[in-house]
């Protein structure tokens, strides 16, 4: 089964994209922080088919995580999408530069976020 | 008026209009509820003294403080809404995690809204408790917005 990681400090947030990362039929592993998320990443690498990462978090942000997931050649190929409450043009232009596939701001509907996971991971309709 | 402190005031302008903006997208998007907004009222003091409070700082281009705060009832409700958890499952983390984030999230689309480059928020604070009276010191007037979900009463208290 593909899998989704969830790099969030907040347990809503990771609940709330667990909650419809089953919902399409993923099993959604969760990461608090940075650190445990690229731990995570390493760990799962051949199963994880999207990162779903928070901006804005205690010690690495989300921007440092990315760029250090794609200056490692063993998980660079996964893609990750942004999900963040920061949606400053300035953000998203770092944050594609850096190697996002895709980026949602928070808040989100159930269906916007079912959309862009189903899109980040090239399974979204025509 | 100097043109700083007019420049001053569009900011401030932007952020309330935008805070109100996302005080509804917030609560409709993420917890399938539709409140309406009631007005505005200067307040004396910013003080949070409701059982669930989410508070975050402005710095930047406009200093300023914005809080969250609704009854204990309403706050578990909005936090199953969100997350899928039943009421009685809710613990106190999960009550104070999504209140922060509530929080975080409608102060992120002001910002977001209000288009104003160089404004930081901190990270988000939650004060949950039977008692609590949070009291914070600010450098701007305090407006009380009110928001009604049913007969529920939403504030937020903003000063910027």
């Amino acid at each position: 089964m593909i899998k989704l990681l969830t790099i969030d400090d907040s347990r809503t947030i990771r609940r709330v994209i667990s909650g419809i990362g089953a919902m399409l039929g993923f099993e959604v592993l969760e990461a608090e922080n940075g650190a445990e998320g690229l731990a995570v990443l390493g760990e799962h690498v051949h199963e994880i088919g999207l990162v779903l990462l928070d901006w804005n978090m205690p010690g690495m942000n989300g921007l440092e995580v990315l760029k250090s997931a794609k200056a490692n050649p063993r998980i660079r190929h996964i893609p990750v999408m942004m999900v963040t409450t920061e949606g400053e043009r300035d953000y998203i232009i770092q944050a594609i530069q850096a190697g996002a596939v895709h980026y949602q701001t928070k808040p989100f509907s159930q269906e916007e976020m079912a959309t862009r996971i189903l899109e980040a991971m090239g399974m979204g309709g025509a | 008026m100097t043109e700083h402190e007019q420049m001053q005031e569009q900011i401030r302008a932007g952020l309330l209009e935008g805070l109100i903006q996302t005080v509804i997208q917030v609560f409709e998007t993420m917890a399938w509820s539709r409140i309406t907004y009631q007005g505005e009222q200067p307040r004396k003091h910013f003080v949070l003294a409701s059982q669930t409070c989410g508070l975050i700082g402005i710095r930047g281009a406009r200093d300023g403080l914005v809080g969250v705060a609704l009854d204990r009832h309403l706050g578990l409700e909005i936090v199953s809404r969100i997350t899928g958890l039943p009421v009685p499952n809710i613990e106190l983390e999960d009550l104070a995690d999504g209140i922060a984030e509530l929080a975080n999230m409608i102060c992120g689309g002001m910002k977001a809204k209000a288009g104003i480059h160089g404004l930081d928020l901190t990270p988000p604070l939650a004060v949950i408790g039977q008692d609590a009276t949070v009291h914070w010191k600010t450098a701007h007037p305090v407006r009380e917005l009110t928001f009604m979900l049913d007969r529920d009463i939403i504030r937020v208290l903003v000063s910027i």
